[in-house]
């Protein structure tokens, strides 16, 4: 009987600790690929590589010259700004020609516009034309989305501050 | 090379930049003054009147061995290029050199701090410390002349898998060397300013730059000559490795100095100024954010009048990190 009741507190003890643990992450930026000019030497591109390892939840980072491209992977619940990517790169003294994300976000709206929601509350808002349009006709708001989208300017206002947009290229809506 | 025999004094040295002839013309007349130019071999000659005394003599052994380099990081191994670091960046770099002249030797040491103040302006503190100078007649060592210099790349242009990019130079270099004895600096207020090009690809790497250097005169009214420097340089790459692999770029050098009069009290002095040139090879290793680069330089081509010795050849080795 004692042991029985041993294994019993032992299962509880260990439900509470599952219990208690965070939850694994809903939505969040997961991977990265940034189409970068300029990459011609290893240890001018060293630089790319910290200043992309700075981005929040920055998990690693893998630059390919054939490819002209950097990846990087994201392992956390905070995301990066857009903005942080064109940013870092040219701080690194390199140009950032195209970016493209992986996405996991719940589908939303604001002002109007179709956006996906990243767990940190950013808004990422995406174009409603091609694969857009019908991830913003098809998916109802809340549903959670695992998307593939290139990142653009949507804007500028007086040469300072950008906003941008995604153009989604496919997507998938994750099961419950 | 035709050994002329001359002063083993390397006086006034100017230098402009240590990787690409930087050191101003020797003020110092080897020969006698018996009206001949031809000093004899194995002598050593008197100072005439016109000529620079031992002071200024003592002060161009001391900058002998100190030729300031500019920001570099992954640049030609004796000249200069526009490449900075990146915003917040630090680099770090040690570089070991031996320069020969005629009976001069010079080994010699500097430490540099690179930082990057964005991705175009960078900024580097340069302190030398020569390790070891024979003239045949005297030995130095110690600290030198410790330099500020900086660059603004103020255009660059990113293409796949290369950059067109160019930077205007400037330092000032402070007269931190002793003067006293067998002096180790200048004691003048030093500058030079500069403009470097480049194209920098997978495969082949150019570049070019001029320079000059403003040499101001010391307590007794002597100036060193000023300095013009040109450099062109051409870089392959055997091998083109991936990002996390070992590079190796081979570089090709040609590097200029051409000389003005040094002065006395604002007055040329005589038999100074001249030009020469010299052609280098060079080897970049790098493994991400270190470097190290071997070269050496020879002349080609060197008139530089009967006051100056020949060079028979520099070379140095230098650890970079970035971090």
């Amino acid at each position: 009987m004692k042991k029985r009741l041993t294994t019993l507190a032992s299962i509880a003890a260990l439900a509470a600790i599952f219990a208690l643990a965070p939850a694994p992450l809903p939505a969040q930026i997961l991977e990265a690929e940034l189409t970068v000019k300029g990459l011609a030497c290893p240890f001018c591109a060293y630089g790319l590589e910290r200043k992309l390892k700075k981005l929040p939840a920055a998990a690693s980072v893998a630059i390919t010259f054939k490819q002209n491209l950097a990846r990087v992977h994201f392992d956390g619940r905070e995301s990066p700004d857009i903005g942080d990517f064109f940013r870092l790169v040219h701080d690194a003294g390199f140009k950032l020609e195209e970016l493209r994300l992986l996405v996991r976000g719940r589908r939303a709206e604001a002002g109007g516009e179709p956006c996906l929601e990243l767990p940190d509350g950013k808004m990422l808002p995406f174009t409603s034309d091609g694969v857009g349009a019908a991830l913003a006709r098809e998916v109802p708001v809340g549903t959670l989305v695992e998307a593939r989208a290139g990142a653009r300017a949507a804007e500028e206002d007086a040469g300072r501050s950008r906003s941008y947009i995604l153009s989604i290229e496919s997507y998938q809506v994750i099961p419950r | 090379m035709s050994r002329r025999t001359r002063l083993s004094h390397p006086a006034s040295r100017a230098l402009l930049g240590r990787r690409s002839g930087e050191r101003a013309e020797t003020p110092v007349r080897l020969a006698r003054n018996t009206g001949s130019a031809k000093p004899r071999k194995g002598r050593r000659p008197s100072w005439p009147n016109d000529m620079p005394k031992a002071h200024d003599v003592l002060v161009a052994v001391l900058l002998a061995g100190f030729a300031p380099g500019l920001a570099r990081a992954h640049e030609p191994i004796f000249g200069i290029g526009p490449r900075t670091i990146w915003k917040n960046g630090f680099g770090l770099e040690t570089e070991f050199e031996r320069e020969r002249e005629e009976v001069e030797n010079v080994w010699s040491l500097r430490e540099e701090i690179l930082y990057g103040i964005t991705a175009d302006v960078a900024l580097t503190l340069e302190i030398p410390y020569l390790l070891e100078k024979s003239d045949g007649r005297s030995q130095a060592s110690g600290f030198g002349d410790t330099m500020l210099r900086g660059k603004w790349r103020f255009y660059r242009k990113e293409v796949w898998g290369g950059i067109y990019h160019a930077a205007i130079l400037g330092g000032v270099e402070f007269p931190t060397g002793k003067t006293s004895g067998v002096a180790l600096g200048s004691g003048s207020y030093d500058y030079f300013t500069g403009l470097a090009g480049a194209y920098e690809g997978r495969r082949w790497l150019n570049f070019g730059a001029v320079r000059y250097r403003f040499n101001t005169a010391d307590k007794t009214g002597f100036a060193r000559p000023d300095v013009f420097l040109y450099d062109a340089a051409v870089g392959f790459r055997p091998v083109l490795t991936e990002y996390t692999q070992p590079d190796v770029v081979l570089m090709f050098e040609i590097n200029g100095e051409v000389f003005g009069k040094a002065r006395r009290n604002g007055d040329p002095v005589a038999g100074t100024g001249g030009d020469r040139m010299f052609g280098s090879f060079g080897v970049w290793f790098t493994y991400r954010n270190w470097a190290f680069t071997p070269g050496v330089q020879f002349p080609l081509v060197q008139n530089m009048g009967p006051l100056r010795q020949q060079r028979d050849f520099r070379a140095v080795f230098a650890v970079e990190f970035h971090l």
